[in-house]
C-alpha cells in the first residue's frame, strides 16, 4: 500500500484534468478488462476494473477530489449535503490537504464510532433504476473494505433499497442488485464473501416518504450495517 | 337525465362503522358513477339491502342506477304493478325485495312487460351485507350473463407510523367493498405481496419479521400460519396455483431472482426460469398451464409467459418501456404500465397487443382482477397517501377506499367465495 502512495498526487491531478463531469469513473473505464469482469452488472464491473487497473490510490483520489463527485452527480450532491453526514469534517480535511493519511489499511474497528471517520459514512446512493456504484462512493467503500479485510471476524449486512416508482416485487429485485453491487465491490477488495450478507427491502423502508426526486434520491440506497464486531 | 347528472357529480362518502377499532375502518368514496349501462331501479328494502345492491351494480360499470324514490307505491315484493307507473320509471328493470326470517327474497321485473323475469331467495348469513352482495350477484348474472363477483373479499396491507422504527404493518381481509375489515396479521416489519389460495381460505405473503424475507401461508379464519420458504436471498411474489397445491414465487438463492414452483405438499422447489435478469411477479393462468411474469431480460421490465412445467418464455408486452406486476383472470391481464413517466394500470386481452389504460394516477400499482374479471382493484396515491381504487374494466365506474389513519396498499381480490 505505502509503496504506491507517491503516485497519488499524480493520479489526482490527472483525474482532475480529465474530470469536469461525474462520469469520470465511467469514461476512464475499460469494460473489456477481462481480469476483473464481473458476471453481473457490467457497469459495476466497469467501475471496479478501473480501480483495479490503476490501483487503490486512484480510487482514493476520487474521494479526495470531492468536488467532482459532489457537485456534478445527478442531483445527489444536494441531497448529500442536506443529509448532513457526520463525516463532513473528515471529508473536508481530506479535500483540503489532498492526502489521506489513513491509507495503508490502518482503519481500526473503533473508528466505526468516530463521527469524523469516513467509516461513519455507511450509505451508498444510486441513480434511478441503476445498480452502478458512482465513483464518489469508492472512498467510503474502500475504507469499509479495508477494515473488513483486515478484520475477518467483522461481519456486515448490506441492505438494498429502491424508490417507490414501479412495482414492489420488481423493486425488491432491483434493490438486491444494488446490495450485490456493493458486495461484489467489497469482495474484489479482499473482503471475505462470508463477511457480508445482503437483504433486499425494495421500496418498503423508505427513509423519506415524499413523492419527488429529493425523496427518491434518498431512498435509492444501500446501507452498510455492522452486525458482528 | 337531470338525476343522472346529479348522480354523476354526487360524491358519496359512507363512513363505515365497525365495532372496536376506529382506525381500522376504510372509507368508501365513489368518485365516478356509471352514466352508461342498463338503467335499473332497486326499490327500497327494509334493512337497507337496496343501497348495498345499488352500490355493487354501480361499480360494475354495467348499470345506470335510477333513484329508488321513483318506486313509491310499486315497491312491494310480489305486489301487482301498474304498467303506466313502470313506464315512467326510466329504467329497463325494477328490482324488489323483502326480508324474511330465512333471508332475502329478490325479484327482477321487466318494465316493458310488467312481468317477473326472475326471482331468488338468498339464505341468511351472519354477515348481513353478504346477503345483499349475493343478491347483487344474482341480478348481475341474470342481466349481464357473467357470474357476479360482489360477494368476494379483499386482502390488503396497511402501514401506520412515520419513522421506520414506529411503523406497524397489518394484513387485512375485508369484504370486496371495503366493509368488515379484520386484521389477520400485525407486524413491526414489512409485510408484502398477499396472494389468495383458490379456495379463499388462505393467504400467502412475504414477511420480513425474521430480518430477512420469508414466505408464509396463513389461514384467514383460524390465524394458523406456517413458513414455507426462507431461502437465502429474496423470497418474494408468491402466487397460488389454481389447484391449490403449489406456489409460484421468486427466489434469488441461485444468485439472481428466478421463478420457482414450490410444492406445498412436500416442500420441494422446482426452478422454472433460467436467465441472468430479474424474473419475478408470477401469476397463474386459470387452467394452471401457464404463468405470466415480469422480467428485464430484454433490458427493461416486460411481461413474459412461460409454461408452468418449464420451457422457454415468450414476451407478451411490446408497447412501453415498463410493464410489470400482471394479474391474469380468464383471458384478461391487468398490469402496471409506465405511460409518459406515470405508472398506470392497464388491461389487455391475452394474445392481443393493444391495452386499455384504466387509471390516471402517477404511482398506480398492484392491480388485482375480480374473479369475473369485470373490475380491477389497485393501489394509488391520493394527496400523497396510499389508497385503493376499484375501477370497472370498461372504465365507466370508479371507487376509492382509503384509511384515515395511514397507508393502504397491495390489494388482492379473492376468488369466488364458497
Amino acid at each position: 500500500m505505502k509503496s504506491i502512495k507517491w503516485i497519488m498526487p499524480l493520479v489526482a491531478v490527472s483525474v482532475m484534468v480529465i474530470s469536469g463531469c461525474a462520469q469520470v469513473g465511467q469514461q476512464t473505464v475499460n469494460p473489456a478488462n477481462a481480469a476483473n469482469r464481473l458476471t453481473t452488472g457490467a457497469a459495476v464491473g466497469a467501475g471496479v476494473s478501473t480501480s483495479s487497473t490503476l490501483g487503490r490510490g486512484t480510487i482514493s483520489s476520487f474521494g479526495n477530489d470531492n468536488t467532482v463527485g459532489r457537485t456534478t452527480s445527478s442531483g445527489l450532491g444536494g441531497s448529500l449535503t442536506s443529509r448532513g453526514f457526520g463525516s463532513t469534517g473528515a471529508v473536508e480535511r481530506l479535500g483540503a490537504d489532498g492526502v489521506d493519511n489513513r491509507l495503508g489499511g490502518d482503519y481500526k474497528v473503533t473508528d466505526l464510532n468516530d463521527p469524523s471517520s469516513v467509516l461513519s459514512r455507511r450509505v451508498i446512493y444510486f441513480a434511478y433504476d441503476q445498480s452502478t456504484i458512482e465513483p464518489e462512493y469508492f472512498e467510503i467503500l474502500d475504507a469499509h473494505s479495508e477494515l473488513l479485510a483486515s478484520n475477518p471476524n467483522l461481519t456486515i449486512r448490506l441492505e438494498g433499497h429502491a424508490d417507490e416508482r414501479g412495482s414492489r416485487e420488481y423493486n425488491i429485485a432491483l434493490s438486491e442488485r444494488r446490495a450485490q453491487s456493493v458486495k461484489q465491490f467489497m469482495d474484489l477488495k479482499g473482503v471475505g464473501s462470508e463477511q457480508s450478507q445482503t437483504v433486499a427491502y425494495g421500496e418498503e423502508l423508505a427513509v423519506d416518504p415524499g413523492h419527488n426526486e429529493t425523496a427518491w434520491s434518498k431512498n435509492r440506497r444501500v446501507e452498510i450495517k455492522y452486525i458482528g464486531r | 337525465m337531470k338525476i343522472n347528472k346529479m348522480i354523476r357529480s354526487f360524491i358519496l362518502i359512507l363512513t363505515l362503522s365497525f365495532a372496536g377499532s376506529a382506525w381500522a375502518d376504510l372509507e368508501l368514496r365513489i368518485s365516478k358513477t356509471s352514466s352508461r349501462g342498463i338503467p335499473i331501479v332497486i326499490a327500497p328494502i327494509q334493512g337497507g339491502a337496496h343501497a348495498i345492491i345499488e352500490a355493487d351494480l354501480n361499480r360494475s360499470g354495467r348499470f345506470r342506477i335510477v333513484s329508488s324514490s321513483r318506486t313509491t307505491n310499486i315497491a312491494g315484493f310480489g305486489s301487482p304493478v301498474d304498467a303506466q307507473k313502470l313506464g315512467l320509471l326510466g329504467a329497463v328493470f325494477l328490482v324488489r325485495g323483502r326480508r324474511t326470517q330465512a333471508g332475502l327474497d329478490i325479484e327482477i321485473v321487466s318494465t316493458a312487460t310488467g312481468k317477473r323475469d326472475a326471482s331468488y331467495r338468498i339464505g341468511n348469513l351472519p354477515n348481513q351485507r353478504r346477503v345483499a352482495h349475493k343478491a347483487a350477484d344474482k341480478i348481475f348474472e341474470e342481466l349481464i350473463k357473467i357470474k357476479g363477483a360482489f360477494d368476494t373479499r379483499l386482502v390488503y396491507v396497511t402501514v401506520t407510523g412515520k419513522a421506520i422504527s414506529e411503523r406497524v404493518y397489518r394484513l387485512y381481509v375485508s369484504d370486496a367493498d371495503g366493509y368488515n375489515p379484520k386484521v389477520i396479521l400485525n407486524s413491526r416489519k414489512p409485510v408484502m405481496s398477499p396472494s389468495w389460495s383458490r379456495d379463499g381460505n388462505q393467504i400467502a405473503y412475504v414477511s420480513f419479521e425474521r430480518g430477512t424475507p420469508a414466505i408464509f401461508v396463513q389461514n384467514i379464519f383460524t390465524g394458523q400460519k406456517r413458513m414455507v420458504s426462507a431461502r437465502k436471498g429474496i423470497n418474494g411474489a408468491p402466487s397460488w396455483s389454481p389447484d391449490g397445491s403449489k406456489l409460484a414465487l421468486s427466489l434469488s438463492v441461485d444468485g439472481n431472482p428466478e421463478l420457482y414452483i414450490l410444492s406445498l405438499k412436500n416442500g420441494v422447489f422446482k426452478r422454472l426460469t433460467n436467465s441472468r435478469a430479474i424474473d419475478t411477479e408470477p401469476s397463474w393462468t386459470q387452467n394452471g398451464q401457464s404463468i405470466i411474469f415480469t422480467s428485464d431480460r430484454g433490458g427493461r421490465p416486460q411481461l413474459y409467459e412461460i409454461a408452468s412445467n418449464g420451457g422457454s418464455a415468450k414476451r407478451i408486452t411490446f408497447d412501453g418501456s415498463y410493464n410489470s406486476a400482471a394479474d391474469i383472470v380468464g383471458e384478461k391481464i391487468a398490469f402496471v404500465r409506465r405511460v409518459s413517466g406515470a405508472f398506470r394500470i392497464a388491461v389487455k386481452e391475452r394474445g392481443q397487443r393493444g391495452a386499455d389504460i384504466l387509471s390516471d394516477g402517477l404511482f398506480d400499482e398492484s392491480p388485482s382482477l375480480a374473479p369475473n374479471a369485470t373490475m380491477v382493484v389497485y393501489a394509488t396515491q391520493n394527496n400523497g397517501r396510499g389508497t385503493l381504487s376499484v375501477v370497472s374494466d370498461n372504465g365507466y365506474a370508479k371507487q376509492e377506499l382509503f384509511s384515515p389513519a395511514g397507508e393502504v396498499r397491495e390489494p388482492a381480490w379473492s376468488p369466488y367465495l364458497r
